[in-house]
């Protein structure tokens, strides 16, 4: 059967002070801007905690989702503030 | 239609009203009525395979209804056979001389004409050689198909429509032209291939991440012949699992839950019937979907709803289910929301608590549904086929692996499934969404603020403060807050408004 190649999945690490870290990369940092750039483009992404090892994907997502949202779809937004910085 | 398939019609829908007016009744109920009712249910079965292939498709999708029917029906059409005896080929290949043309043969160096790998109302299926040595699948359907199921179709909506104003509780609860529209749609891919040919390429593009999850491929497909691939390995009822290892078998078993829950909640498209017959599996190859006839789609808001009422039974949230749950449906006049969120702080601490490793959502969720019915939320008819094709996906997965449990997987699919909803919710399409919400809301808001301030400034501003019937404070149909509360309300607000506007003018001129 034919079919499309499953997309790599890239695990990222969260290091103790809150860096995010590509391990593939050569441990270069993670800016979240550059992870919501990498989310929309569709690459699978998991991040791990540096100390426990535990999958801390949701952290991250929360954190990126409340920094996008109030900027751009609030009352700051539509009062000309928003999605500026 | 003969008037004797009319008679048969109506015998049904009488059965099935009498079912739904006594299936409100669960607990307490005696010996001699259940028997009725069993006796009933038996019934309705009988006469719906006996009317043939919609009425079939009927049943099935009947069956995701437990806040409609009651669970004698439910037990019985989940039993609803659409299985026939075989016809000779020769009735199928006027179909496919139609279909693919007059040297059709040259397309087959092979056809098992002796026996059919099934035989439905519908439609029968062989197993094929390719003239280029590949195996494969032909689905044909049967001659006359079309006319017979566009007249049950009319015929059922009349009768739904009468059924529906002769019984208004169900009407109320039980949105009749929505139901009416999913089992249409459900029938469409029955009546075109090239439809099911769609669900399936979407269905290869969802399991493009998981190793072990396939859909056979469409080789060819019109409207009343599909050529497909054949799946490898066994249907999951009939294939020997002593020769998988467990690490096979618990692969298979996370594989499936989790493309599921992916189509549920991330694509928003599923595969509505994965019983264990429409799953093929093998110990290397990994599982085989297949049947894409009947797929359930859900919009974007009812599947991040979905993944709320799940996540809250997983975490033992009575009031946010209840709370994700009437969202997710449309309170009737008679709903009881207050008596619903009790039955949910009843409810749901008895499903998690009782062996969280044994949580079976799809029956959870049936639970949900037939209370929130009962306490007159009226809920798509997509969460009743949703909530089927999770026990039935629960149900296959236990015969594979019964040691899985649904709510680690569940849980471990979560952050998948957040992580897709965040990517959409981050996209374009939802960016300039957004964008496009904040330009409307612009264009407007600068026209309506003036207007707002000119009525205020000219001690014109009204204010309208209104319930609906049997809300409120009062308990007599208007509510006493609309009559008295309300124009008390208004007023002060007004007063309140126009004496705001009277300071700021003064400060204005002291300032």
């Amino acid at each position: 059967m034919t079919r499309e190649d499953p997309r790599p999945l890239r695990v990222l690490l969260r290091s103790r002070d809150g860096r995010l870290l590509d391990l593939e990369d050569g441990g270069r940092d993670v800016t979240l801007e550059e992870f919501r750039a990498r989310l929309q483009t569709g690459e699978r992404l998991r991040v791990r905690h540096e100390t426990t090892g535990g999958d801390c994907t949701l952290d991250l997502l929360l954190q990126l989702v409340a920094t996008c949202l109030p900027k751009e779809g609030g009352l700051l937004g539509l009062l000309g503030d928003g999605g500026t910085r | 239609m003969s008037g004797g398939r009319n008679r048969k019609v109506a015998h049904l829908m009488t059965l099935l009203v009498s079912d739904v007016l006594t299936s409100r009744e669960r607990i307490g109920v005696e010996h001699a009525e259940l028997a009725r009712q069993q006796r009933r249910a038996r019934r309705i079965r009988e006469t719906i395979e006996n009317l043939g292939p919609f009425w079939v498709k009927v049943g099935q999708i009947l069956a995701t209804r437990s806040d409609v029917v009651s669970d004698a029906v439910l037990r019985e059409l989940a039993g609803l056979q659409d299985s026939v005896h075989c016809e000779p080929f020769d009735v199928f290949e006027p179909v496919l001389r139609q279909e693919l043309g007059p040297r059709w043969r040259a397309k087959f160096r092979e056809i098992d004409t002796v026996s059919p790998l099934g035989s439905a109302s519908l439609a029968q299926v062989y197993r094929v050689v390719l003239a280029d040595g590949r195996t494969a699948v032909l689905k044909v359907q049967r001659p006359g198909t079309r006319e017979r199921v566009y007249a049950d179709m009319a015929s059922l909506r009349r009768a739904a429509r009468i059924a529906g104003r002769a019984v208004p509780r169900i009407g109320a609860v039980l949105d009749i032209e929505a139901t009416l529209q999913v089992i249409f749609d459900c029938m469409q891919p029955e009546l075109d291939f090239t439809a099911e040919a769609k669900h399936m390429a979407q269905g290869q593009r969802m399991a493009r991440d998981f190793k072990g999850i396939h859909i056979p491929d469409v080789y060819l497909a019109t409207p009343r012949v599909l050529l497909q691939s054949l799946a490898p390995g066994e249907a999951l009822n009939k294939a020997d699992l002593s020769v998988f290892s467990d690490k096979q078998r618990r692969r298979i078993g996370s594989d499936l839950l989790t493309f599921m829950y992916r189509g549920y909640f991330v694509e928003r498209m599923f595969h509505a019937d994965p019983h264990p017959g429409n799953i093929f599996v093998h110990p290397e190859h990994g599982a085989t979907l297949i049947d894409w006839g009947m797929v359930g789609r859900i919009d974007r808001n009812l599947g991040s709803l979905g993944v709320m009422v799940l996540t809250s039974l997983a975490q033992n949230d009575a009031r946010g289910l209840a709370s994700a749950w009437t969202e997710m449906g449309r309170a009737t006049p008679f709903a009881d929301l207050l008596g619903f969120q009790e039955d949910m702080t009843r409810l749901v601490p008895l499903i998690t608590a009782a062996a969280l490793e044994d949580l079976d959502f799809g029956i959870a969720l049936t639970n949900v549904l037939r209370c929130a019915a009962q306490r007159g939320i009226r809920t798509s008819p997509m969460i009743g086929m949703l909530g089927k094709s999770i026990t039935n996906i629960e149900g296959s997965v236990r015969r594979i692996a019964p040691e899985l449990s649904a709510l680690e997987v569940f849980e471990d699919a979560l952050t998948d499934v957040m992580v897709e909803l965040a990517r959409d919710l981050l996209s374009r399409e939802q960016t300039a969404r957004r964008v496009l919400e904040l330009i409307v809301a612009g264009n407007s808001t600068v026209d309506q603020l003036r207007s707002l301030l000119r009525d205020l400034a000219n001690r014109e501003l009204t204010m309208r403060v209104g319930l609906l019937p049997g809300h409120g404070m009062g308990s007599d149909g208007n509510g006493i807050l609309t009559r008295r509360v309300a124009p008390v309300l208004a007023a002060g607000l007004a007063v309140w408004g126009v004496r705001r506007l009277a300071a700021g003018g003064a400060l204005a001129r002291g300032g």
